[in-house]
């Protein structure tokens, strides 16, 4: 039996889905059933959109002062961090992280979001103005206003903060905004909704459904009253929510997969760069879209760096999620574990060596836990290091130059996240200026910042998140010309038609 | 080339959204976030330039990737289904209760 409940989030209430049907949420450590949430319907996702539109044409909350709404973000901020036990609790056993991650990132991530975007809201100039003398005399007023009814598609790898990265600057800019968390990790985005709405946000301006993407997510994407969709998740469904966006020229974000480059260089400080490599790829059981999964080792260090990363991944320890020693969970789902495992048989069919892990842990009798992966002599050609695994699984292919590496990290359909380790700062910029990614650490990794622009190149996505960037991606920008009131023979653009 | 054959429940299920659909059917093989690579059931579907037909199942055609053409044209694959209760892929299948996956022979 699982204990708690709960509903869809709409126009302020909580609300049964129109059909009536529930769905139990597994805790991926136990295999249990935890939670109970509606499932919603194309009616609920009508009720939602209605509830949006209603909201925003009212003005309830576009038309607040730009102060009032700043401030009710900051609230939303420290609300969460008022309920960051609950909400860590919930997101650890819907999604199957630890408690140590939920605690020290996801819930602080998503507050510090709402705080970001509030400061952003208030350095943000709404209206410039600029003086312009041909062909006329004008004034030009450049502005930025909403969009209008917002959708997010969000995943189950960050439940929590995905949904604070697409409330937030939604609610900044002004528009409502309608969530649809995925359907394995529906809780803490449905939680959100309710923290927004005792923070003062007014009816219907944030609601959150859960429900099947073909059903739920097809719909926002097509719906006419839908202004925007932002998506994050995989490369094929954000190109399919592309196409059916266009249906309706929908202002489009999408935040997609990776194969992110993590390239050693010769010069960088060996231990410091064998543990960032490992924490960039086996950080949240490897279920993260900026994961670095190719490590990139110059040759002549090679073996030496393949044996850190074994000794350092053995400082690993699986184990129950609400358990503040555990360091790795299990993963998502039974269909996501029976993915990573088929691809460690791909590596080994292509010739990679499996060095260590490459199954499904053998000190965990339940939960779907899978050991820390790593494989050496890959070539960068090989399937196991152009496609996105979504698991604790590592590809370190070897490089003899710089120039190399550079190629290497550039040779995918992707273009994300990744990083180079040196000593040496200008080597490491030299480098990381010619990576074809939306994000490049140096000397660390996953270390996505608020205030600093995320997203990918290539079909890793479209557009930004975070940061005053962020915040331009859920607005629409208006000129108004101010011409004179002056005699039609005094504009002289005129005659061009009249003589 | 690569080889593609259609388990009888993959080719069941596939008749099934075949006769809820009007427009043409195509499956997508590609890889992404969240889900690995996967076979994608869509109707009306753009197919990227530079795709690679692989095969069809049910007289659906099967593309895989541009990206990923080279790396699979050995592929000895079988287009499968298995239960799956909470997906949120768009692929058609879904709506049955199930996801399409390939299983390497």
């Amino acid at each position: 039996m699982s204990s708690k409940e709960f509903g869809l989030f709409i126009d302020g209430k909580w609300q049964p889905a129109k059909g009536g049907k529930t769905a139990e949420s597994i805790n991926p450590a136990t295999e249990e059933p935890w939670a109970t949430v509606a499932v919603a319907d194309r009616d609920d996702v009508d009720k939602a959109v209605a509830a949006a539109k209603r909201s925003y044409d009212a003005g309830v909350w576009r038309n607040k002062p730009k102060q009032e709404r700043a401030e009710i973000l900051n609230k939303i901020c420290n609300a969460i961090f008022e309920r960051q036990d609950e909400l860590a609790a919930a997101e650890v056993q819907d999604g199957g992280g630890t408690i140590r991650k939920a605690t020290a990132a996801d819930i602080p991530g998503g507050a510090q979001t709402f705080m970001q975007f509030s400061q952003a809201l208030l350095a943000q100039t709404e209206e410039e103005e600029f003086e312009e003398q041909v062909p006329v005399p004008s004034r030009n007023i450049v502005r930025r206003e909403p969009i209008g009814v917002c959708a997010g598609i969000i995943p189950w790898n960050f439940p929590f903060v995905m949904a604070s990265w697409k409330i937030a600057p939604a609610l900044a800019a002004g528009n409502s905004v309608i969530i649809k968390p995925a359907s394995n990790t529906p809780v803490t985005a449905l939680l959100l909704a309710e923290i927004c709405s005792q923070a003062g946000v007014p009816d219907g301006v944030v609601n959150v459904i859960s429900g099947p993407g073909g059903m739920v997510g097809e719909a926002l994407a097509t719906h006419p009253d839908v202004g925007k969709v932002a998506f994050t998740g995989s490369t094929e469904v954000g190109r399919r929510i592309m196409q059916l966006a266009s249906g309706t020229i929908k202002k489009v974000t999408l935040e997609l997969g990776g194969k992110s480059p993590n390239i050693i260089l010769d010069d960088a400080d060996l231990d410091s760069a064998a543990m960032g490599a490992l924490f960039g790829t086996f950080f949240h059981q490897g279920q993260i879209c900026e994961s670095g999964t190719r490590v990139l080792v110059p040759e002549p260090l090679y073996d030496g760096f393949v044996e850190r990363m074994v000794e350092g991944s053995k400082r690993i320890s699986l184990g129950d999620t609400l358990d503040p020693a555990t360091t790795m969970g299990p993963l998502v789902s039974k269909a996501q574990l029976d993915t990573v495992s088929g691809y460690v048989d791909i590596g080994r069919k292509e010739g990679a060596d499996c060095v260590i892990g490459g199954s499904c842990s053998a000190s965990m009798d339940r939960g779907y836990y899978f050991e820390p992966t790593i494989f050496r002599n890959v070539d960068n050609k090989m399937r196991i290091a152009q496609e996105e695994i979504f698991g604790p699984v590592v590809s370190v292919i070897p490089y003899n130059g710089d120039a190399a590496a550079v190629g290497i990290a550039n040779d995918s359909m992707y273009g994300l996240g990744g990083a180079v380790w040196s000593k040496d700062t200008e080597h490491a910029l030299r480098i990381a200026r010619r990576i074809q990614t939306g994000t490049v650490w140096i000397n660390d990794y996953h270390l996505i910042n608020v205030r600093f622009p995320f997203g990918g190149y290539k079909q890793s996505g479209v557009g930004r998140e975070l940061g005053p960037w962020g915040l331009d991606a859920y607005q629409e920008i208006k000129h108004i010309h101010v011409g004179q009131s002056a005699p039609a023979s005094d504009k002289i653009y005129m005659a061009m038609l009249f003589n | 080339m690569a080889e593609l054959r259609v388990s009888e429940r993959a080719a069941e299920v596939l008749r099934a959204v075949r006769a809820e659909r009007v427009g043409r059917l195509t499956i997508s093989i590609d890889s992404g976030c969240c889900e690995g690579t996967a076979p994608h059931l869509y109707e009306d579907y753009v197919v990227p330039y530079g795709a690679v037909e692989i095969g069809r199942a049910e007289g659906i055609s099967v593309y895989i990737a541009p990206h990923f053409a080279e790396a699979w044209k050995n592929v000895r694959a079988t287009l499968d289904v298995i239960d799956e209760r909470a997906s949120d892929t768009m692929s058609l299948e879904a709506a049955h209760g199930v996801r399409l996956l390939l299983r390497e022979d």
